[in-house]
C-alpha cells in the first residue's frame, strides 16, 4: 500500500504543474485582460502602466519557450512570467497580492486555522448525519422516518447553502433577536464559547448540504447489503441488530460510502467559502473570494493550485481507505 | 438623523463600504476622483471661508444637541469589508478603501468643508490666507503624531504636510483632478507654514474633492511616506484616533489619541469595528445589540427594525449626495444632440425612483439635489425640460436624426445590485422608444478599470459617490486634456467655459449663479451624462449613542463628538 501511495503521490506534482500552466494561460491570455489596467486602474498613464508591468514582471514572455512560424522556430528565454513564478513557488513563495502587497503565503497561513476548522466541523457533521440517517432510513424502509430522510436529502441537495446560511442569521434574529458572534474568527483556545457559537451553527448548515448525497447513497447501499446472505446469516445466528448493522452491513457498504465522503468533502470545501463570506469569518475562503473579485492574479493562481492539491490528496486518502475498510482490496 | 449620522458611515454602516466600495473600493467611476483631487470653497478672504451665511437644514446637528458629553466608552460599529492594507496610497483605486477610512480616523487634515455651510473649518491649520487667487498660505497649529516607532510622537511639521500632498500626487489620479490639474507646488516655508501655489485660481480649493480631501489631504509623517512595508500593516498619523489593532484589516480597533490637537475630542475612548460583510448579518447584529449603529439598505428594513426595537432606537433618514446616472460615450450615434436629447426624454425618472427605491428619493439634474445652495430650482425651465419624459417626442427626435433603430446598443454596467437594477430599468425605458439595448454586466473591477476608466463603452450606468461639493459632479463634464479626458470623451467648449467659470469664481454669491448657469449649459447641450435620482438613506442608532454630527456631509465621519450615555 505504501508503494501505491507513493506512486499516487508522485502524480501530484504533475497534476499541480498542469493545473498551474492551465490557470496561468487562462489568466494571462484572456482577451481584454491587461493586468496593468487592473492594477493601474482608471486613467493610469501609459508610463504608469509600464511601471506596473515592470514591477510585476509582466513584460517578460508568459512561457520560457516560444514557437515561431519562421526561423528560429523555437526560442528559449531565460526569464518568463511562468518560469519565474514556478521557481518562486517551488521555494514556497507564491508572490504578493496586487491589492495589499502582502505575501500570498503569509495571508494563506493566517487564514488557514479558521478555514480548516469550518471545513473540519462541517465534514464531521456531514458524515455523522449522512451515515446515521442513511442507515436508519435503510433499516426502517418505507417508514415515516425513511420518507422524512429522503425528503430531507432532496431538500438538502436542492437548497443552496447561501440561502440556508442566511436563514441561520435571519430566523434567530427575527424570533429571539439573537445574532451569531460578529467580528470574525476567534480561536478555539482563546475563546472556546465564542468560537463554537460561530462555527457550530455554520458547520451544521454546511454539513446538511454535504450530507444529503451521502445520506441517499448510504441508504441505497445499505438496502442492498441488508438483503445479502451474510447479513441474513448473521441475524439468524442471533447477533444483536446493532452488531449486524455496524460490524457486518456497514463495513461492507464502506467502500462506496467513502467515495461519497470524498465528494462531500469537496462540497463542504466549497460551502465554507460561502459561509466565510456570509458570516464574515476572516479566513481563506473570504480571502479567496475577495481576491477573485478584485482579479488579484497571484492569489487566484495560488488558489487553483491549492484546490487541485487538496482534491488530489483527498482522492488519494479515499482510495487508500478502501484497503483499510475492505481487506479484499489490495494495492500493489 | 443625517446621512452621516455617526461617522464611519461609509464603512461600518455599509453605505460606502458595502454598496459602494465593496470588494475593491472601486465604486462608481467617479469614485476615486471624488475624493482625490482638486480644490475649494469659498471666498477670497483670509480664512477662505464664505461670507455667505450657511443655509441650515432641519436635520443639521453639530454634535452638541444632546448636552454635555460623557467621556469614555466604546462605540461598536460595523466594518463592511476588511481593508487590504493600511497604506493610503495606490496603486490606483485599490487604496480608496483604506485611504478614506484612515483619513477619517487616523490621519489629520489641514481643514474640512462641511457640505451644509461650504465654510472652511480649520483642522490642523489655524490660519489660512489667500494673498492672491493662486496662492494659499496656511499656518499649522500645535500637533504631534501618534507615539509609534519610527515617529515616536514627534511634532507635526509643515514639511510633513508638503511631503504628504506630493506623495499622493505621485499616485494615479483620475480625470481632471486638483493634485495634477490645478496644484502647481506645495512647499514648507518654515516648520509651521505651508505655501500652496496653483496653476490657476480654483474656487473649490479647500473642499473634499480637492485640497481638503479626506483621502489625499491626509497628513502622514514624512519618514514613513515611502515605507511600504510599515504602511501595509500599520498607520501612523496625528488624527483623533490611534490605530490600536486589526486582524489583517478586519475588526479594526481605534483608541482615543489623548494628545490630539483638540484635547476635548474625541469623546469616546475607543471605536470597535466588527467585520460583518453581509447585510443580513449586519441587521441581525444590530437587532441583537452587537453593534450600536446601522445603515439600512432600504426603507422597508428601516421600518421593520423600528417596529421591532421600538423606542430603544432612533431611525432617521436623509437625502443622499450620491446619484445614479446614464453615461453615453461621445461618438456615433451619440454625437448627435438630437439623439442624446431623445435618450434623455426616454428616461422616466419617476418610474425609476418607484421601481428602484420605492419612491424614496429625488430626481436630480446635473447636480444632485443635496447641494441645496447650488442646484437649479425645481421649477427652472431647463431643469423641467431635463426631467421631461416623452416617448413620442423622443421618437420624433430619433427619426429626425435618422437614427437606425435596427442597431443594437450596448449598456455596460457593474454587477453591483444598484447598477444592475438600474441597467434593467433603463433597458426597458429606452426600449419603449424603439431602442434595442443589450445589457453587458461586468465584474466591478473590470467595469471600472477597463470599461469606464478606458472609455470602453457605448453606454454605461452607475451610482456616483457622495461628493461633498458641486465641483466634482460638474467636473465630470470638463473636456480635460491629454490622457486625462473625461470618461465620455466629451469635449464641448461652451460646457468647459461654463464649468471653469464657476470653478474659478472666488466670490461665493457669484459662483452660485455660475454653477447654476453651468448646469443650464450642460442641460442645453445635452451633455452625455444624464443624472437620474438621489435616494433617501436610512440609518439607525441605539438611543444611548449621543452627540452625532448629522446633515453636515462627511464631517460626522471623523467621529469626534459622538458619546455614549450608558454605564
Amino acid at each position: 500500500m505504501l508503494r501505491y501511495a507513493v506512486r499516487r503521490l508522485s502524480f501530484l506534482p504533475i497534476i499541480l504543474f498542469a493545473v498551474s500552466i492551465l490557470t496561468f494561460c487562462l489568466l494571462r491570455v484572456l482577451p481584454t485582460e491587461d493586468i496593468a489596467d487592473v492594477i493601474g486602474g482608471s486613467n493610469a498613464t501609459d508610463q504608469q502602466k509600464e511601471a506596473y508591468r515592470e514591477r510585476y514582471g509582466l513584460r517578460d514572455p508568459i512561457f520560457p519557450i516560444s514557437v515561431h512560424a519562421s526561423m528560429p522556430v523555437v526560442t528559449v528565454q531565460r526569464h518568463s512570467q511562468y518560469s519565474d513564478w514556478l521557481l518562486r513557488a517551488l521555494r514556497g513563495d507564491f508572490g504578493q497580492t496586487f491589492t495589499s502587497g502582502k505575501s500570498v503565503r503569509s495571508e494563506f497561513v493566517r487564514g488557514f486555522p479558521a478555514s480548516f476548522e469550518i471545513v473540519f466541523l462541517s465534514l464531521v457533521f456531514s458524515v455523522i448525519f449522512g451515515i446515521t440517517f442513511g442507515v436508519l432510513s435503510a433499516m426502517y424502509r418505507n417508514s415515516i422516518l425513511d420518507y422524512a430522510v429522503r425528503i430531507f436529502a432532496v431538500l438538502g441537495t436542492s437548497i443552496p447553502e447561501f440561502f440556508l446560511l442566511s436563514l441561520l442569521i435571519i430566523i434567530p434574529s427575527y424570533l429571539w433577536r439573537y445574532s451569531m458572534p460578529v467580528g470574525g474568527y476567534v480561536s478555539l483556545l482563546e475563546d472556546p464559547l465564542t468560537n463554537l457559537r460561530l462555527f457550530v451553527p455554520a458547520a451544521f448548515v454546511i454539513g446538511i448540504g454535504g450530507s444529503s448525497g451521502l445520506m441517499r447513497l448510504v441508504r441505497t447501499t445499505m438496502l442492498e447489503v441488508l438483503r445479502s446472505d451474510y447479513v441474513r446469516t448473521a441475524s439468524a445466528k442471533g447477533l444483536r441488530q446493532r452488531s449486524v448493522i455496524v460490524s457486518h452491513a456497514l463495513k461492507n457498504a464502506g467502500t462506496p460510502i467513502m467515495t461519497a465522503v470524498g465528494t462531500a468533502f469537496i462540497a463542504v470545501f466549497g460551502g465554507s467559502v460561502i459561509a466565510e463570506k456570509i458570516l464574515s469569518i476572516n479566513g481563506n475562503g473570504l480571502f479567496f473570494f475577495v481576491s477573485t473579485q478584485s482579479r488579484d492574479l497571484p492569489v487566484i493562481q495560488f488558489l487553483a493550485v491549492y484546490t487541485a492539491g487538496v482534491v488530489v490528496l483527498i482522492n488519494l486518502l479515499v482510495d487508500l481507505s478502501y484497503a483499510w475498510i475492505d481487506p479484499r482490496v489490495k494495492y500493489s | 438623523m443625517g446621512e452621516n449620522e455617526f461617522g464611519l458611515r461609509y464603512w461600518q454602516q455599509r453605505r460606502l463600504s458595502r454598496r459602494r466600495l465593496l470588494g475593491t473600493a472601486a465604486v462608481g467611476a467617479a469614485g476615486v476622483a471624488a475624493i482625490g483631487l482638486v480644490g475649494c470653497s469659498s471666498s477670497k478672504n483670509s480664512s477662505g471661508s464664505s461670507k455667505t451665511a450657511a443655509v441650515p437644514t432641519p436635520n443639521v446637528q453639530d454634535g452638541t444637541q444632546d448636552g454635555p458629553a460623557k467621556m469614555g466608552g466604546t462605540l461598536r460599529v460595523r466594518q463592511g469589508t476588511a481593508l487590504p492594507s493600511m497604506k493610503p496610497f495606490g496603486p490606483s483605486i485599490f487604496a480608496l478603501a483604506q485611504g478614506l477610512y484612515l483619513g477619517f480616523t487616523v490621519f489629520d487634515h489641514m481643514w474640512y468643508v462641511p457640505t451644509d455651510t461650504g465654510i472652511t473649518q480649520p483642522f490642523l491649520a489655524t490660519k489660512i490666507e489667500q494673498p492672491d487667487a493662486r496662492t494659499v498660505i496656511a499656518t499649522l497649529g500645535d500637533a504631534v503624531f501618534h507615539d509609534k516607532a519610527p515617529v515616536n510622537g514627534r511634532k507635526v511639521k509643515a514639511s510633513d504636510v508638503a511631503a504628504s500632498y506630493k506623495r499622493f500626487r505621485d499616485e494615479i489620479g483620475i480625470g481632471y483632478d486638483w493634485l495634477h490639474g490645478v496644484m502647481d507646488d506645495i512647499v514648507a516655508t518654515d516648520d509651521r507654514t505651508v505655501k500652496i501655489t496653483q496653476k490657476q485660481p480654483w474656487a473649490w480649493v479647500f473642499t473634499s474633492s480637492n485640497a481638503g480631501s479626506p483621502w489625499t489631504g491626509s497628513i502622514l509623517p514624512e519618514e514613513i511616506l515611502h515605507n511600504d512595508d510599515l504602511m501595509a500593516k500599520d498607520a501612523i498619523g496625528s488624527g483623533a484616533w490611534i490605530l490600536a489593532s486589526h486582524d489583517n484589516g478586519a475588526n479594526i480597533q481605534l483608541k482615543r489619541f489623548d494628545n490630539f490637537r483638540d484635547r476635548t475630542r474625541p469623546k469616546l475612548s475607543a471605536v470597535d469595528n466588527r467585520l460583518i460583510t453581509d447585510d443580513v448579518a449586519g441587521l441581525a447584529a444590530f437587532k441583537a445589540g452587537e453593534i450600536d449603529t446601522f445603515g439600512f439598505n432600504n426603507k422597508t428594513d428601516a421600518e421593520d427594525t423600528r417596529s421591532a426595537l421600538g423606542d430603544k432606537i432612533t431611525v432617521s433618514s436623509d437625502l443622499q449626495r450620491d446619484y445614479l446616472c446614464l453615461m453615453l460615450k461621445y461618438q456615433p450615434p451619440f454625437d448627435d444632440d438630437r439623439v442624446r436629447h431623445a435618450i434623455n426624454l426616454l428616461i422616466d425618472r419617476d418610474e425609476a425612483l418607484q421601481l428602484l427605491v420605492e419612491g424614496s428619493g429625488l430626481k436630480t439634474g446635473p447636480l444632485p439635489p443635496a447641494h441645496k445652495k447650488y442646484v437649479l430650482p425645481d421649477d427652472d425651465k431647463d431643469l423641467q425640460e431635463y426631467w421631461r419624459h416623452d416617448v413620442a417626442d423622443a421618437k420624433m427626435l430619433l427619426d429626425a436624426a435618422g437614427f437606425d433603430l435596427g442597431q443594437e446598443l450596448q449598456l455596460k454596467h457593474s454587477v453591483r445590485p444598484v447598477d444592475a437594477n438600474l441597467a434593467q430599468v433603463l433597458q426597458n425605458q429606452l426600449g419603449r422608444g424603439g431602442l434595442k439595448v443589450k445589457l453587458v454586466p461586468e465584474d466591478l473591477v473590470k467595469w471600472f478599470s477597463q470599461s469606464l476608466g478606458q472609455s470602453n463603452f457605448q453606454m454605461t450606468c452607475f451610482q456616483h459617490l457622495p461628493y461633498e461639493d458641486p465641483d466634482l459632479p460638474l467636473r465630470f463634464f470638463l473636456g480635460g486634456e491629454g490622457d486625462r479626458k473625461n470618461f465620455m470623451q466629451y469635449q464641448n467648449a461652451e460646457v468647459d467655459r461654463a464649468v471653469l467659470a464657476a470653478a474659478t469664481e472666488l466670490d461665493e454669491t457669484a459662483r452660485i449663479e455660475k454653477v447654476k448657469q453651468a448646469q443650464k449649459v450642460i442641460i442645453n447641450q445635452w451633455s452625455p451624462m444624464f443624472n437620474i435620482y438621489s435616494e433617501i438613506g436610512y440609518g439607525s442608532r441605539y438611543n444611548f449613542v449621543k452627540g452625532a454630527i448629522t446633515g453636515r456631509g462627511s464631517l460626522g465621519l471623523f467621529n469626534q463628538t459622538t458619546w455614549l450615555d450608558k454605564a
